[in-house]
């Protein structure tokens, strides 16, 4: 089976925000449907809110100790950092309707074939499944040096 | 005399008749007491003293960063740093000579991967690898995540050993390993470019928690490498710096609607005393989004203050990366070689170096060292959000009131060599696979070689096939069909 709707790139977007729900800036994106943001302060908290269209696709929270470094977010950090945090409410009040229509669309990250993303969730003890049944979306922490875990 | 410290069956420590107790390492230890040498200068020692001295002095630059990292998980009851001594002795000649591709780390679980190209690109300084690592991760894992170790070395004219220890383990896109790279005003900083080095991966495996912490698990023997640069003859040997960056000034002039870039020489600020002896060899990259391009290398004579290189249209949004040495007009090099970035267009308009490379994708943002203090990110949208785009294309997000997204199926038909199948109604098709829209019926006409005749059909989806018409048949296409004619001789 094959179908003619073809994902349109350039609707994504990728903002980051503080943990006090401040917009700093956007990342750009390239034709190899990369993305880049530099100029982050390390240390610093931040969150990393993607979208399509205006429905919200994921959040991450991130954050680098080493001054210098670009970090490469993969699929890898889920599951390597094990750790997600609650959306700050303040940043939840700017996305909501981001949610809300992820939530039209039936979106819903769970589901998806995201095999990291089960890997994660299949390596938490119960507590942990338990909040990711909430139907409020977590930011899954990343930016770390994964190296640091050897 | 030995001291018991403890009691009879205490730990004792010191000299006992001719056993010799001491502690090592937390580790009470007794041994054969040894008299002195007689003759501790024989050729056979000497030898084999100038074969540790050579070996302590090739692994010394490794101790504390990738023997430990890797011999750490394999040296219970001892240390990294003696069981490297005690893999690596049979690595030494006799003549005391250390080879970098003899290097023993860890305890690599499967054998050397493929690394199908290493390139040095002098204009950024990075070094680039392509690798396969087929054998070390498991084909059903979607997103093998392979960690990267590098080990560089650097050519030396007087054959002393340094290292590159800065890639001790690296997450990068999977089949890519990308050395740092630095900003543009870092004028002679080639540090990426080496003579070989050793290039190890690990597979770590989502499912299992202990691989994250041991190296070993999962790792592969190392493979050795030799970059090539796509400069010919670019070298770091030379270490002088007649002519610095900040003695060469450049600007964009329109003569006649013509567009050039025009290079000054400002002789004071260099160490060139009779600039007619010399010459400037220049190479250059132009960055444009779409269009990256590497020109041939230009010659600039000494004796002229100034050099134009004329720009043609295609060149009017471009920045541009020049790298040049300088040489005696007899074809002696005689500077290091030095980069800059030209950071406007012949439009005035500004591309800061990093974003520049991004949007043009000439280097991995992974790769950038950022200045200042600042940090960043990057990531590929294809690789992070895979399942979203595909739930996306599938339509299964969608908001009930969109139209639907047109499905599609395929029929895949086999083949007879005593016939072919004529189809028709399809929206499509892609080799030997034709793509219907949903609910129409693939047309199917058999027509034979001559000697032959259409007999039957077969495959799974035989059984849904009708036959409308003497020498016709119909096949609704309601999912992915597969079908094969069967033709036999006309008897």
């Amino acid at each position: 089976m094959n179908t003619t709707k073809k994902i349109d790139y350039s609707k994504f977007r990728c903002e980051i925000y503080s943990p006090e729900g401040v917009f700093i800036k956007e990342a750009s994106f390239n034709q190899k449907n990369d993305f880049y943001c530099p100029e982050l302060v390390p240390g610093q908290k931040y969150f990393l809110v993607f979208s399509y269209d205006e429905m919200f696709v994921d959040c991450f929270s991130f954050k680098c100790e080493t001054a210098g470094k670009v970090v490469y977010l993969s699929t890898g950090h889920l599951f390597f950092n094990k750790d997600y945090e609650k959306i700050p409410k303040e940043l939840a009040d700017i996305i909501k309707p981001k949610i809300n229509k992820a939530k039209l669309y039936y979106w819903n990250r769970h589901k998806g074939p995201r095999k990291a993303l089960d890997a994660f969730i299949a390596s938490t003890h119960d507590r942990q499944k338990i909040a990711h049944r909430h139907e409020w979306p977590v930011a899954y922490k990343t930016g770390a040096d994964l190296s640091t875990n050897v | 005399m030995a001291r018991i410290n403890q009691g009879f069956l205490g730990n004792a420590s010191g000299k006992l008749g001719n056993v010799v107790f001491s502690k090592w390492r937390d580790l009470q230890t007794a041994r054969q007491y040894q008299p002195d040498v007689h003759d501790a200068k024989s050729p056979a020692q000497l030898k084999q003293r100038n074969r540790m001295v050579a070996l302590l002095q090739f692994l010394k630059p490794l101790n504390k960063n990738f023997i430990k990292f890797f011999n750490s998980p394999i040296s219970k009851g001892s240390t990294p740093w003696a069981v490297a001594i005690k893999n690596n002795m049979k690595c030494v000649s006799e003549e005391g000579c250390c080879e970098l591709e003899e290097l023993e780390l860890g305890d690599p679980e499967y054998p050397e991967d493929e690394l199908s190209i290493v390139i040095y690109n002098p204009f950024i300084d990075q070094t680039s690898f392509t690798y396969n690592a087929r054998s070390i991760a498991p084909k059903n894992v979607p997103y093998p995540y392979i960690g990267v170790s590098v080990l560089g070395k650097y050519k030396t004219l007087d054959g002393s050993h340094q290292f590159d220890t800065r890639h001790l383990l690296c997450f990068l896109p999977p089949g890519h390993f990308f050395c740092s790279i630095y900003t543009a005003s870092s004028e002679c900083a080639f540090d990426n470019w080496w003579g070989g080095g050793r290039f190890w991966m690990m597979f770590y495996d989502t499912y299992d928690y202990e691989r994250h912490f041991n190296p070993n698990n999962g790792l592969s023997k190392p493979t050795s490498f030799k970059p090539v640069s796509i400069i010919e003859n670019f070298n770091t040997l030379v270490k002088e710096n007649p002519v610095p960056v900040n003695a060469i000034f450049w600007e964009y002039q329109v003569k006649e609607n013509k567009k050039s870039i025009v290079f000054n020489i400002d002789y004071k600020k260099t160490q060139i005393k009779n600039p007619k002896d010399y010459t400037i060899i220049f190479w250059a990259v132009s960055l444009v989004e779409g269009a990256i391009k590497q020109f041939d290398a230009a010659e600039w004579d000494l004796a002229k203050k100034q050099f134009i290189g004329p720009l043609d249209d295609s060149l009017a949004k471009s920045t541009f990366i020049i790298l040049y040495s300088v040489f005696k007009k007899t074809g002696e090099q005689v500077a290091c070689f030095n980069r800059f970035y030209i950071d406007k267009s012949s439009e005035s308009k500004e591309y800061p170096y990093f974003q520049q490379l991004f949007i043009c994708w000439y280097a991995h943002p992974s790769s950038f060292v950022l200045e200042g203090h600042q940090c960043g990110f990057c990531g590929s949208l294809d690789e992070l959000f895979s399942d979203f785009i595909q739930l996306f294309e599938q339509g299964v997000i969608h908001n009930g009131n969109e139209p639907e997204p047109t499905t599609e199926y395929m029929l895949r038909m086999g083949e007879d060599p005593n016939g072919k199948v004529e189809i028709t109604g399809f929206i499509r098709e892609e080799g030997d696979v034709h793509y219907f829209t949903n609910k129409t019926k693939a047309i199917l006409i058999p027509r034979a070689n001559p000697g032959y005749d259409f007999s039957a059909w077969v495959g799974v989806d035989s059984i849904d096939v009708v036959a409308t018409a003497e020498g016709s048949y119909e096949l609704l296409m309601i999912k992915d069909r597969s079908l094969s004619p069967v033709f036999k001789v006309i008897l």
